[in-house]
């Protein structure tokens, strides 16, 4: 019996008192500690309307890292130097459960740069044509809060976030208002004066047209952005890394792509290693790869949850 | 005491095409470097690339709060300070890059239980804003005398939205780019006597943002190499330049 | 509006005392010592708990008993009325310490001097009976993190509406601003820990909604029972003990 509980026992002895050079076996071996292989992210899953009060929202998990992102849509006025543009504001959270080190109060470097990271990948992959939140012509437009929440943070916190704020904004539906002639926001059919509003996309949103009141209207996304983080060890790549790899990582590299093939960022934030070009190419390659993956999952909830627009097949 | 260096025309021709500012698109910005502007500091440099101004100072290795402090080696802590205003999520952004990328090259393993703390002020701002960060944090640690694996240097690259590639853009330029894209490499140490610093074949640290091609990304890491390289040389020349004023 | 049909059923179709689905789960989060998610209908909270460890300030330990600290948090979209600022209000710290006051009664603190325990909580959707909820996800935890207590603590709200008492009431329902009692019980003790009620109300029509409100405790208590228990045997399935 004896025996027995020794054997059991060695190996996490050895991890717990070799932290470096159990990884390293396992790396040297095409493994790592979870059983993944190098090139393999962690299960996915995308939970759309998981918190109803929201106008939108998604719960991501990606492993054990879950994020939740919830949509409130307010009214605001048009800023002056934009009067045919709403707004989408994003802002990160790390709850206090995500993590021991996060406490909540002042918002954490990691938070603010997760907010960066995401609100830079949404902007340049063109995500929400801001003029698909206007209702009325410097008058009123919607802005969108978009909250993210992490409430497990295992790795790739960044992807992970990116991909809920995605299918949040993929998910939201605008209600379809008028604005009446004092200026106050109302729905649609209420008010007899209904003025017809253009749009530059040609979407109705506002406008209670020929083709009768639309009860609502599905924000179309522009891109499908997704982000994967790899890691550099000893030489390997690593797809996805968790919090443990993270940090034993020589260096990560945050490579964002879209649908349309185009390279929206990569960020490498310094560390020990150096990423000649070989690298990067392997680590965009990667990225595809895991956009494929994701995007499909992605399709498949809103295909789900009846977007339209997504026919649930992979196109 | 200050020195005044100026780049010559960058690397490559690109001399077809003049920008709005009158230089080529492979042409950088003058640049200037003043080292230890700050007595209370334990080394200071002041960067300036055209019209962006950076001053750094570096504090440390120094005892720190014993929650932060690592028994086994030094912790960066970078303070990026806004030209006006409060650090936000940019801000916040660019201290974690900075952060990494010193951790990148610091030999921390020297001073357990220490912090260095590396303070960086915007005196002013006209793009390539983390490039020149970065570029006056390596000349302020070097200035501290704080025990180093390699310097580093930055460099921004813009895509203009009829493809052209822009070494070192100002404001206008970055605000016009589709895509903008800073990166840092490490100086190679070389033996004593080199004349010309050369760069390490990996990128230490990158961050681009906005759509690009692979080959354009490709292509703005090489052309980011020959752009840092230039820098390297007026960042060498500038601390023998200040190095033979001591003697 | 009309709360309870001529039908006797509620507008989310309950009877006037009957509790919402209740659904308990464990080990939701990784990097704690133990964690729960507790949903009763609509209302979600996530709760996880850290330590027993040492104490993060050193003057803050306690040299005969566990240090018990509390931190809550919802989510800027988890209410449907207008987005609200994020940090700490009034009532946030109000419902942090009650949660705090009823883990105190509950868990053996004698047992861990020095130590400290923190819970936090995040509620994601808040569609009424928050304190209720948010005591039972911090006792799952807690269970779940393995901490010695006395007693399993479960709490449950009642409220009374058109003069009749209301099991657990939702969002729609407490907003109507009546009597709204909230009890948090050790039912194997028989030992109320908790007893909140915030508006003027008869005494017979307190005592009426606190028996309600004890009954919906004491089912509560067995829905929570019933999951830990069943978590506890796949637990040791897993471990290859049965």
């Amino acid at each position: 019996m004896g025996a027995l509980v020794q054997d059991t026992l060695e190996p996490d002895a050895f991890r717990k008192l070799y932290p470096d050079q159990y990884y390293a076996r396992f790396v040297a071996e095409g493994l790592r500690p979870d059983g993944r292989p190098l090139l393999q992210a962690r299960p996915t899953t995308i939970a759309l309307g998981a918190v109803s009060a929201a106008d939108s929202s998604a719960l991501v998990k990606i492993g054990n890292t879950t994020v939740m992102a919830g949509i409130k849509l307010e009214v605001m006025v048009p800023v002056d130097e934009r009067p045919q543009e709403g707004q989408v504001a994003v802002s990160v959270e790390l709850t206090a459960l995500c993590s021991p080190d996060a406490r909540p109060g002042r918002f954490s470097e990691a938070a603010h740069c997760l907010n960066e990271q995401v609100s830079t990948a949404l902007r340049s992959g063109g995500v929400v044509n801001l003029q698909n939140l206007l209702i009325a012509h410097g008058r009123a437009a919607w802005v969108a809060y978009l909250d993210l929440y992490v409430l497990d943070a295992d790795g790739g916190l960044y992807d992970a976030a990116l991909l809920a704020a995605l299918a949040a904004l993929a998910a939201l539906r605008l209600p379809h208002v008028d604005v009446d002639d004092e200026g106050k926001v109302v729905p649609a059919g209420a008010s007899d004066a209904a003025m017809v509003l253009e749009d530059a996309d040609g979407q109705r949103l506002s406008a209670a047209g020929p083709a009768g009141p639309q009860p609502i209207a599905h924000l179309r996304v522009g891109s499908l952005p997704t982000a994967l983080t790899c890691a550099l060890y000893n030489g390997q790549l690593i797809v996805d890394p968790d919090r443990d790899e993270e940090a034993r990582a020589h260096a990560l590299v945050a490579v964002t792509v879209d649908d349309r093939g185009r390279l929206l960022g990569v960020e490498k934030q310094g560390g020990r290693a150096a990423a000649d070009a070989a690298a990067l190419q392997s680590c965009i390659a990667a990225a595809r790869v895991r956009h494929r993956e994701v995007a499909s999952l992605l399709r498949q909830a809103l295909h789900a949850a009846t977007v339209p627009g997504y026919s649930g097949a992979d196109s | 005491m200050s020195c005044t260096e100026l780049a010559g025309p960058g690397p490559g021709s690109g001399k077809e095409l003049l920008r709005a500012n009158g230089r080529s698109a492979h042409q950088l910005r003058s640049m200037q470097c003043e080292r230890g502007p700050l007595q209370r500091a334990d080394g200071s440099a002041r960067w300036c690339q055209g019209g962006s101004v950076v001053l750094a100072a570096v504090h440390g290795p120094r005892g720190t709060a014993s929650r932060k402090e690592d028994p086994e080696r030094a912790v960066v802590e970078i303070v990026f300070r806004p030209r006006s205003g409060l650090a936000g999520p940019a801000e916040r952004l660019a201290e974690a890059t900075v952060r990494r990328t010193v951790e990148g090259v610091l030999i921390a393993a020297l001073h357990p239980r220490t912090a260095v703390t590396v303070v960086l002020q915007v005196l002013s701002e006209d793009g390539g804003l983390l490039a020149c960060a970065l570029c006056a944090a390596s000349a302020a640690l070097v200035d501290a005398a704080v025990p180093l694996a390699r310097t580093f240097v930055a460099a921004t690259l813009a895509k203009t939205s009829e493809g052209v590639l822009l070494v070192d853009p100002d404001a206008a330029e970055e605000e016009a780019a589709d895509a903008v894209a800073t990166l840092a490499f490490a100086a190679r140490g070389e033996a004593p006597g080199d004349v010309a610093p050369t760069l390490a074949d990996g990128v230490l640290a990158c961050r681009s943002a906005g759509p690009l091609s692979d080959g354009d990304f490709l292509a703005a890491v090489d052309l980011g190499r020959a752009a840092a390289r230039c820098v390297a040389v007026f960042a060498r020349a500038s601390l023998e330049k200040s190095l033979s004023a001591l003697v | 509006m009309e709360f309870v049909s001529p039908e006797g059923l509620r507008i989310d179709g309950r009877r006037p005392q009957e509790l919402r689905a209740l659904q308990c789960k464990f080990g939701v989060l990784s990097c704690c010592d133990g964690s729960a998610l507790f949903q009763a209908g609509n209302t979600k909270v996530f709760a996880a708990v850290y330590g027993p460890r040492v104490a993060d300030i050193r003057g803050q330990a306690l040299h005969d008993r566990a240090l018990i600290k509390c931190e809550y948090a919802h989510a800027a979209f988890s209410t449907g009325a207008a987005r609200r600022r994020r940090g700490r209000s009034r009532k946030s710290t109000e419902l942090a310490a009650l949660v705090r006051g009823a883990l105190e009664q509950t868990i053996l603190v004698e047992l861990l001097p020095r130590a400290q325990v923190e819970v936090c909580i995040q509620v994601l959707f808040a569609d009424g009976g928050v304190t209720a909820a948010c005591i039972n996800a911090a006792m799952l935890a807690v269970a779940d993190a393995g901490i010695p207590v006395r007693d399993m603590v479960a709490a449950c709200g009642a409220g009374h509406l058109e003069a009749m008492p209301l099991l657990d009431l939702n969002h729609t329902e407490a907003a109507t601003g009546g009597l709204e009692v909230c009890v948090a019980l050790h039912p194997a003790l028989d030992r109320v820990v908790l007893l909140q009620a915030d508006a003027k109300a008869s005494v017979d029509t307190l005592e009426a909604v606190t028996t309600l409100a004890l009954q919906g405790c004491k089912a509560a208590a067995g829905a929570m029972r019933e999951a830990l228990l069943q978590h506890v045997r796949s637990l040791a399935a897993r471990r290859g003990a049965i």
